[in-house]
């Protein structure tokens, strides 16, 4: 999978501390935003552009996506920002700085995946922590975005939050059931972070073991 | 100028007033002119008139003509006239033996022409249809001679034949017309939709005002009828029509026991399909729980950190939402930052 810059969007190294292109690191962002943590919840509706029984259907949504990947959580933000130079950015740094207190401890930000909308400026994006690099990118969040485009644009908040969670869920599963069915795939584009193959194929598959709930 | 056309006018009349005195004497009418006169045969001054006009009047003006009297209809008689009673005559056609053909009208009340129309429909309904109909007409006023009726008649001659209808149809009143069934179809259908049936006849033919027009509907409208009790009847092989003492018709024929060989197969299809059925209704339910209870894990290969980032550097998609107008991919955000806002 690619990594990409949050600012530039220019293609950058995995162990890059640093853009090469552009010098953007996170401290650009909590200059911006601040540099503590942020403590929120996995559906933060900070534009208040949803009921409460819209959220409570939205939090449905979100708690079984979590039910049905024990690594991850789904967290949603709605916001109106002014002097937000970039979405982009903002997902990036709230992935990082924040602090979701619905979210047990055993799902670190590393599983996380943020939906920022920002309803004034009228634009949505995803942002995805470090476990979930290898398996998503640009283009497979943008069908998750797209199918839930027409929802956005008539203001239908929670069809849109629906419509991308099942979608992302749909995504997943399939890139779950993919990597475990054929490992060496993964091998192979993980393959110039210092590891051998045997090593990370060890450690998928231990991992497949120690997680794999009993059905 | 009118003025004086007045006064030229008024001293011609005097003066013919002063001349009048040498005139001879006016002629007098004698009694026979006179009463010509009176007749018309001479008009006062036709002559000078024939003078000035010439040939624009004629020498004698026609006789005035009366206008012809209408010639008397011919006499019609009333309902109340037709004989209330059948003609001895007819008797026998009628009701001694089974008809020929499938409509009766010894009495000829149909022309030769609307009798054969009526016996072509209900012979190609006979072809068409295991119920024949036969149709006995009888003129608007007539009344069934003492102690017939429609159910002893068909008993006597129609219960040893297949499945039957029997019309008995007073031409010019549709709303008198009886029917009778055989047990074969009575088996299948109710009293009630019999007399629906034959309402719906009548109704029919009363769209019509002639009577020939009348049975044409009513027997169309009945044939559709027996159609659809055909199909609601099992006809078995040979259907006798039994009768109860008392001539109608009320055994109840029950229907054949079905063909174990034509049961089996069926079932055994039905069941097949049931199991297939039931096979895969359970398979989509037992995926469905499977999924649900599905958990899909991923392998942490310890990413990052990426540019400083402790947790997360998963840049994904950014979609504007502003236009809709335009499709996602058209609004989609991949122009760097650094060209936008900062």
């Amino acid at each position: 999978m690619v990594m990409k810059c949050p600012r530039c969007v220019q293609r950058v190294h995995r162990s890059a501390m640093q853009c090469p292109h552009c010098g953007f690191d996170i401290a650009d962002v909590d200059r911006v935003f601040g540099e503590q943590e942020v403590r929120l919840k996995c559906l933060t509706d900070a534009a208040g552009v949803m009921r409460k029984r819209e959220r409570e259907a939205a939090e449905r949504a979100l708690a079984d996506f979590q039910r049905k990947f024990p690594q991850l959580f789904f967290a949603v933000y709605f916001g109106t920002f002014r002097e937000l130079p970039s979405l982009r950015q903002f997902g990036f740094w709230l992935l990082n700085r924040g602090a979701f207190e619905d979210v047990d401890v055993s799902r670190p930000n590393e599983g996380g995946i943020l939906l920022s909308v920002d309803v004034g400026g009228k634009s949505a994006g995803i942002s995805f922590g470090y476990l979930l690099q290898p398996f998503l990118d640009d283009d497979l969040t943008f069908t998750a975005l797209s199918a839930a485009h027409p929802f956005l644009l008539q203001g239908h908040y929670l069809r849109a939050t629906e419509v991308v969670v099942e979608r992302m869920t749909r995504i997943l599963k399939r890139q779950s059931r993919r990597v475990r069915r054929d490992p060496e795939r993964l091998e192979a584009g993980a393959g110039d972070n210092g590891e051998g193959a045997g090593e990370v194929l060890e450690r998928i598959r231990a991992n497949h073991r120690s997680r794999q709930p009993k059905l | 100028m009118g003025k004086a056309a007045i006064s030229l006018l008024a001293w011609g009349i005097v003066a013919a007033g002063g001349f009048s005195q040498d005139l001879p004497p006016l002629p007098k009418w004698d009694e026979e002119d006179v009463e010509k006169l009176r007749t018309g045969e001479i008009v006062p001054g036709q002559e000078l008139l024939r003078e000035v006009l010439g040939d624009l009047v004629p020498p004698t003006l026609p006789p005035e003509v009366e206008p012809e009297s209408p010639p008397p209809e011919p006499e019609v008689p009333s309902l109340e006239q037709f004989p209330s009673e059948i003609d001895s005559e007819f008797l026998g056609e009628y009701f001694a033996r089974r008809p020929a053909g499938f409509i009766l009208d010894p009495q000829e009340l149909l022309s030769r022409q609307e009798f054969l129309d009526r016996v072509s429909f209900l012979e190609y309904h006979a072809g068409d249809s295991e119920v024949d109909l036969y149709v006995y007409l009888f003129d608007a006023r007539q009344e069934l001679p003492e102690g017939v009726t429609i159910e002893s008649v068909f008993s006597q001659n129609f219960a040893d034949g297949g499945p039957t209808a029997l019309v008995f149809y007073f031409l010019g009143m549709p709303e008198k017309a009886q029917m009778v069934v055989s047990d074969a179809i009575r088996a299948s259908v109710t009293a009630e939709e019999l007399q629906r049936a034959r309402k719906a006849a009548i109704q029919e033919a009363f769209e019509k005002s002639d009577p020939a027009d009348q049975l044409d509907n009513f027997s169309v409208e009945l044939s559709i009828r027996l159609y659809w009790f055909e199909k609601a009847m099992t006809i078995p092989e040979a259907t006798p029509a039994t009768a109860t003492s008392e001539g109608a018709p009320s055994a109840r024929v029950e229907p054949p026991e079905p063909e174990p060989q034509r049961i089996k197969p069926l079932l055994r299809g039905v069941g097949i399909l049931s199991f297939l059925a039931l096979a895969g209704g359970l398979g989509w339910l037992g995926r469905l729980i499977a999924d649900r209870r599905m958990r899909y894990v991923f392998p942490d290969l310890d990413g990052g950190p990426l540019l400083g980032a402790p947790h997360a550097a998963g840049v994904g998609a950014v979609v504007s939402f502003s236009s809709s107008q335009l499709s996602p991919s058209q609004q989609r955000d991949e122009v760097p930052d650094y060209l936008q806002k900062m």
